[in-house]
């Protein structure tokens, strides 16, 4: 009620002493924060309100009635919609819970390969255990990074078969190509692409050891070999 | 408590029983794929054989058992070096498979053939049946030259090759039966091109897929059909067209092999066996309306041993 005299004071005289308005408008400035301005129009009455010149005070409070801008609306909007989103998010995390992992058990679990797939080589052996490689050495000629070293001579029986084959698989790039040149298929890179080692002269293969691998993987790499109809 | 943690252990285990059996294999599949079965040169041929080219392997069979050996290591021969071009990737790799097989070939008439299953059998077959080096140098001269990856220039460039590698297997399928009779060898020279012709048909999608084109460049032209239209498979009516003269082509030889017919000797009658195989697929393609991206074309003749066998009981072809 401490305002109720500045008002009537204001609105008879607009050209009241500086001094005065000041002494007086600074606490009702600050009232304003505690009574709001429709509490003094209640008081006071809204025609004497509405007869107060524009300009002659300041609302600075808030609005009281609800805001339609654009800006209030859109944040409106936005926490409505935040809050179905918490609620679609959490749905959607409970509802992986309930499906197929994208991801696998990895060393029990391995991912498709492609028959293609150019891993480890493998010395190839045929079904009557004879081992395939004639010593023709197009595998050697052919290695871009000379990682094949063979070695060959006849045998008592007049054949003639490696006695040293060896591949460096610290310079072999995997293009392929030995298995491409092989007449009789021997060497191939199968499907078996763990064979990381500790020390550099584990991958330095020697033929008892691609025999091996042939010997390990022979079901699939006979596999992969392609079957069709003769198209030539 | 502990029968749960069993249950958990062996369920975790689970997964890798399976994969374990799915990648690398169990002890026991090695042992017997690389000792027990003592497969002999000969059933290496067959398998070879019945794997690649499964249609000539019932043919093969529908032999007299005497010629089955030499048949094999023929056929095997043609399989090895017409699977050259589709596993690698550049033609030098290719030529210098071949020359592994040209130098085998000398060497199969030297009496030295290196220790490779189908080199042996061959060098066995030449040795007993007198077979002629002739036709297998003319299958692989032609094989070479196949692997550049140009395609025939005309329909007789393809007649040609068809000749030269097809009939030469038929007439080596010819000696190995003993028969040594013009009219037998005339008819074997149409049913070869027939039989050949009606493979570049067959092929076709095959390769298209390889992004490569065989089919004779004149007639392509002539329907105004580019190489793109074949490899992404279009299936207008002038790609139909193009199939309609090539089969139409082939099916004319095998009409004037079958006019043939009355001079050939009956002996010679199941060497001739393959010329059903294309005589369906020609009927097949026909049904299709020429369209040889036509599913039904990629299927498996089912019926096709019956009709093999009724064919040699009617000693016909």
């Amino acid at each position: 009620m401490l305002d109720s005299p500045v008002m009537p004071y204001r609105q008879k005289s607009n050209m009241a002493p500086v001094g005065l308005l000041a002494s007086v408008s600074k606490p009702a400035w600050r009232l304003g924060y505690v009574l709001r301005p429709v509490a003094v129009s209640c008081v006071r009455g809204v025609t004497q309100l509405e007869n107060v010149g524009k300009g002659t005070f300041k609302l600075v409070n808030p609005p009281e009635k609800e805001d339609m801008s654009l800006k209030e609306i859109t944040d409106k909007a936005a926490t409505t919609l935040f809050l179905t989103e918490l609620i679609r998010g959490l749905s959607m995390a409970i509802s992986y819970m309930f499906r197929e992992p994208a991801t696998i058990n990895y060393p029990f679990e391995k991912g498709p390969l492609s028959p293609r797939f150019r891993g480890e080589h493998a010395l190839r052996r045929y079904p009557s255990g004879e081992e395939r490689c004639i010593a023709c050495k197009l595998c050697e000629a052919i290695c871009p990074a000379q990682a094949i070293t063979i070695e060959a001579e006849p045998r008592a029986d007049g054949s003639r078969r490696t006695t040293r084959y060896d591949i460096d698989m610290t310079k072999c790039i995997y293009c392929g190509f030995c298995q491409e040149a092989c007449p009789v298929d021997a060497i191939v890179e199968g499907p078996n692409f763990e064979f990381s080692t500790e020390t550099h002269e584990e991958l330095l293969y020697n033929k008892e050891k691609l025999l091996n691998n042939g010997d390990k993987w022979e079901s699939e790499i006979a596999a992969n070999l392609q079957a069709d109809f003769l198209y030539r | 408590m502990a029968a749960q943690m069993n249950l958990f252990r062996s369920v975790r285990q689970l997964p890798a029983l399976f994969t374990t059996q799915k990648l690398s294999p169990c002890a026991s599949c090695v042992h017997r794929s690389a000792s027990t079965t003592r497969q002999s040169h000969g059933q290496y041929c067959m398998d070879l054989v019945r794997k690649h080219d499964y249609e000539n392997y019932l043919c093969v069979l529908l032999l007299p058992s005497t010629a089955h050996q030499a048949a094999f290591a023929v056929r095997a021969f043609n399989v090895e070096l017409a699977l050259v071009r589709d596993s690698v990737t550049d033609k030098n790799i290719g030529k210098m498979r071949m020359q592994f097989w040209k130098d085998t070939l000398s060497d199969i008439y030297r009496e030295i053939p290196p220790q490779q299953p189908v080199a042996q059998e061959l060098a066995k077959a030449v040795d007993s049946c007198g077979l002629t080096k002739r036709w297998f140098s003319r299958i692989l001269d032609n094989r070479i030259e196949n692997l550049d990856d140009q395609p025939h220039r005309n329909l007789s460039a393809l007649e040609d090759y068809s000749e030269q590698t097809v009939s030469s297997v038929l007439y080596l399928t010819l000696e190995i039966l003993g028969i040594k009779d013009v009219h037998a060898d005339h008819a074997a020279s149409h049913i070869g091109k027939a039989i050949g012709i009606c493979t570049a048909l067959r092929a076709a999608p095959y390769l298209a897929n390889r992004r490569r084109v065989f089919l004779p460049m004149d007639v392509m032209i002539q329907c105004g059909v580019s190489q793109e239209d074949i490899v992404r498979g279009n299936q207008d009516q002038k790609v139909k067209d193009v199939m309609y003269e090539i089969a139409s082509l082939s099916h004319s030889h095998l009409e004037k092999a079958r006019s043939l017919k009355k001079d050939v000797p009956r002996k010679a009658m199941s060497a001739f066996l393959p010329a059903l195989s294309c005589d369906s697929y020609l009927k097949r393609i026909q049904k299709a309306d020429f369209n040889v991206f036509d599913s039904s074309l990629h299927q498996r003749d089912t019926l096709l041993p019956l009709h093999l066998l009724l064919q040699k009981l009617r000693r016909t072809f």
